[in-house]
């Protein structure tokens, strides 16, 4: 294994497990929208810091129809007077609780008849290492999920391009003739078909579903598949091997299964390792122009679309996705040109 | 004794797999012409590659080797350069893949000379490819190697390493490549070139009657060591070794004479007629084959016989009708064809590609019985035994075995059907001599004891002429003569087939 090929699957293998068992690590769901921290800066201390706590302490006392004063924050705790021309209805207190920076708030000491309370809550401790999308979700959370979903897009959408191209081009270039003729055409002819629309003839048809996804990227993916497979195809079916298998009387179903798949699965895999990071760049793509995955479920070129759109104050909504993307591309890339140079010597 | 022009002395070539070459030693003097023979892998390229620094750098060489006074080994790479290609020059075996297709001859020939600063390089290339004895001379130096034959491209190759008028023509196989007629005009060409400029060469083969015809001395290697050297007339008169009296013996056997020549048609044709694109390979041939006879097709490369095997085998499309066991199979198809397969079966000439990759040996042999639905336990291991194989070789894998053992293994394959006919396709051509007996006599058991019928094709004449009952001689896909082997072979009656077993036999 050469140096490439090795930081590919060590760039694969820590991508994988960033996505897939990242989440298990952070215990975080990536729906969860924390409005305390739209568009929050990616940072390695806890929110809320102190400033957030004042603020989100202010907010909670706008909303208990309150004035807050003597704000303090130290030592994981946050005190705070709030007066009102009214005794304040302590059963807002836990407007505190449902915030995303305290816990359960206690009153300390209470004066002119509950006017004027002096309330203790303790901060909660949330870590936004990657920071908040535009929504407040935890943006490690999405990248995890994104991530998840293209690689799942990856491998089964070329897995589909894979198993319909490959049995598709055997057969073309098995049967020879007037069958080859007509299958290939009808691959030219599907070669013509703008990509786009037809992936957005689908969605109007269909409506914008998962599976969908792997439909088009299936459909428009095996055609290269298939010829691959029936130029090898052809050259494999003239070779000795399978000739001495005809004459024995070797029907073509087992010919194509016994002599001819093993042989062209080296070149097939290796050809894998390039198509799978076309295939994640193209649901990218897709998903970029708003065609691709719905929300809540997200992909790295929703994030990378999202983030492109808040370029100017949060820079890092679109640089984390798209490290990550480029980091799984990467891998595929380097893999995939290893195996396609020993495929070619072979 | 004059100081020799090129000397190896003690020279050993040790790979971490490990030794190829074991304290060879050789001498050339001025102008003589040696032969280095051997079987393939006895070390024969192996001495001279490491000689000349030519060798990977896996390789370890030890000993020394000389050119006039310079030491070779070990030499620096400038030196080595300096002589390589200018004092000593090569011919290789391979000339389709030696020339770069995309230059010219004329300058192909021309970049050595002008590399070693000759002047008017072009004009002296066009007197070389006249001194080579190419159809045309001279006027074909503006033509690319394509547009060449394989003894042109030979003879191109010749003309590169004559261009620098070199000491020392070091020649690796340069006419294994190409067909016996046209190995012979070559040679001669070479040889004529040789003498009038007082040439020394080494020429390395597996071939025997080259080293006899062109050397003066000749040294027997086996197993990476000289096991005899001395003047060719004297080795080829009384060989010590029982290798080289073995090499030198390798004629065929002689198979059993006197078949019956009324017995039953097995295979058939007529008017069989086979064509690609534009071209046609097969043009209207006509054969019978009768049970427990042999029948040699013989013809140079490109005449059509492999092609002529597989349409009578029903693998190649083509027209005229074909007759397996006495019944026309020329309009079976699907699963009626497969069916009648089973009657007829094909052994080709590479037993490395004919045998499927990733498959166990068992699994090749049954392959047709499994086929055909009628596979029994045990069949693998009587298949291996019908061929003289150990039954436990049967869990191995094809890389596993020697090209000899493949062979039988094909072989194999083919019996486990009971086939009436064996086509084979060249069946020893690319097996040492030795191996290639046992598998002659191989064949010749099975057909005594199973009555089979072969199809046997081949380039090699001595072979036709000891194996067969008939014989049928192909040009450019057409019989050009027929008849009983020993008649032809001793009275042919065209001159092609008197062309073919002159160059067959380069024997003095």
């Amino acid at each position: 294994m050469n140096f490439a090929r090795r930081l590919g699957v060590v760039l694969l293998a820590m991508v994988a497990i960033f996505c897939i068992a990242g989440p298990l690590a952070t215990g975080r769901e990536f729906s969860v929208v924390y409005p305390d921290y739209v568009r929050a800066a990616p940072s390695l201390r806890p929110h809320p810091t102190a400033p957030e706590a004042r603020a989100a302490l202010s907010r909670v006392a706008g909303r208990m129809r309150v004035q807050a004063s003597d704000i303090s924050i130290a030592d994981g705790m946050a005190s705070a007077r709030l007066s009102a021309d009214i005794p304040v209805d302590l059963r807002a207190l836990v407007y505190f609780a449902r915030s995303d920076a305290f816990g359960p708030a206690k009153v300390l000491e209470s004066r002119a008849q509950g006017r004027e309370i002096e309330v203790a809550a303790p901060l909660k401790r949330l870590w936004l290492p990657l920071g908040a999308d535009p929504n407040g979700r935890d943006l490690l959370a999405r990248l995890m999920l994104a991530g998840r979903v293209s690689l799942l897009v990856g491998v089964l959408g070329s897995a589909v391009a894979l198993g319909f191209g490959v049995a598709y081009g055997m057969i073309a270039g098995y049967a020879g003739g007037k069958t080859d003729l007509v299958m290939m055409r009808a691959v030219d002819a599907l070669y013509a078909l703008p990509f786009i629309f037809f992936v957005i003839l689908l969605t109007a048809f269909f409506g914008r579903r998962f599976v969908l996804l792997f439909v088009a990227i299936g459909a428009v993916e095996w055609l290269d598949m298939a010829r691959l497979a029936r130029g090898q195809t052809l050259s494999l079916k003239s070779r000795e091997f399978v000739l001495a298998a005809r004459s024995l009387g070797v029907g073509p179903a087992a010919i194509l299964a016994r002599h001819i798949a093993p042989n062209i699965a080296g070149l097939v895999f290796a050809y894998l390792a390039v198509l799978a990071p076309r295939v994640i760049l193209v649901e990218s793509f897709l998903s970029f122009l708003g065609l691709g995955v719905r929300e809540p479920l997200t992909s790295l070129g929703v994030l990378v679309a999202e983030g492109a759109r808040h370029l100017q104050d949060a820079p890092w909504l679109l640089i984390a996705p798209a490290a990550l993307l480029m980091l799984l591309l990467y891998g595929f890339a380097f893999i995939g040109e290893d195996s396609a140079t020993r495929g070619r010597l072979r | 004794m004059s100081e020799p022009l090129f000397a190896i002395d003690d020279l050993s070539v040790e790979y971490a797999a490990g030794t190829a070459v074991v304290g060879v030693s050789l001498r050339v003097d001025a102008g003589e012409a040696v032969a280095v023979v051997g079987e393939s892998g006895s070390g024969k390229s192996q001495t001279l590659l490491a000689a000349l620094g030519l060798l990977d750098a896996g390789a370890r060489v030890m000993g020394s080797a000389r050119f006039g006074d310079q030491q070779l080994i070990g030499a620096p790479r400038a030196t080595l350069d300096r002589l390589r290609g200018d004092r000593i020059t090569f011919v290789f075996q391979e000339p389709m893949t030696a020339l770069d297709p995309l230059v010219r001859v004329g300058a192909q020939i021309a970049a050595p000379i002008s590399a070693h600063g000759g002047a008017a390089a072009k004009a002296r290339a066009r007197a070389l490819l006249e001194e080579v004895g190419i159809a045309g001379g001279a006027g074909r130096a503006g033509a690319y190697p394509h547009q060449l034959s394989g003894g042109e491209r030979q003879r191109v190759m010749i003309a590169m390493a004559l261009a620098n008028r070199p000491d020392l023509l070091i020649a690796d196989e340069p006419t294994t490549a190409l067909d016996a007629t046209v190995q012979k005009r070559i040679l001669d060409a070479l040889e004529e070139r040789r003498r009038a400029l007082g040439l020394a060469m080494i020429l390395v083969t597996h071939d025997l009657r080259l080293a006899r015809r062109y050397a003066a001395r000749v040294y027997v290697m086996r197993a990476g060591r000289v096991v005899e050297e001395g003047a060719t007339a004297a080795v080829f008169a009384a060989p010590r070794e029982a290798y080289t009296r073995g090499l030198i013996e390798a004629a065929p056997p002689r198979a059993a004479a006197g078949r019956d020549e009324q017995a039953p048609e097995v295979l058939a044709c007529d008017d069989l007629r086979v064509s690609y694109e534009r071209k046609s390979a097969v043009q209207g041939v006509s054969m019978a084959l009768r049970r427990g006879r042999t029948l040699a097709v013989v013809g140079e490369s490109g005449s059509g016989k492999s092609t002529l095997a597989r349409a009578l085998l029903r693998l190649q499309p083509a027209q005229g009708d074909i007759r397996w066991l006495g019944r026309s199979v020329s309009r079976l198809e699907g699963a009626a064809l497969r069916e009648a397969r089973r009657a007829v079966q094909i052994v080709f000439q590479d037993p490395f590609a004919a045998l499927s990759p990733r498959f166990s040996i068992d699994d090749i042999v049954v392959e047709g019985l499994r086929a055909q639905g009628r596979l029994s336990a045990g069949a693998a291991r009587r298949a291996l035994e019908a061929v003289g194989l150990d039954p436990a070789f049967g869990a191995r894998e094809p890389d596993a075995s020697s090209g000899g053992q493949r062979q039988r293994v094909a072989i194999a394959r083919a019996l486990a059907v009971e086939p009436a006919v064996i086509a084979l396709d060249e069946p020893t051509s690319s097996l040492d001599r030795a191996v290639q007996r046992d598998i002659l006599e191989l064949l010749a058991r099975l057909q005594a004891e199973r009555g089979l019928a072969y199809l046997f094709i081949t380039h090699d004449l001595g072979l036709a002429r000891a194996f067969a009952d008939d014989v049928i001689v192909l040009k450019e896909g057409r019989v050009v003569e027929r008849g009983a082997a020993a008649e032809v072979f001793a009275r042919p009656a065209e001159v092609y087939t008197r062309e073919l077993i002159e160059a067959a036999d380069l024997g003095p």
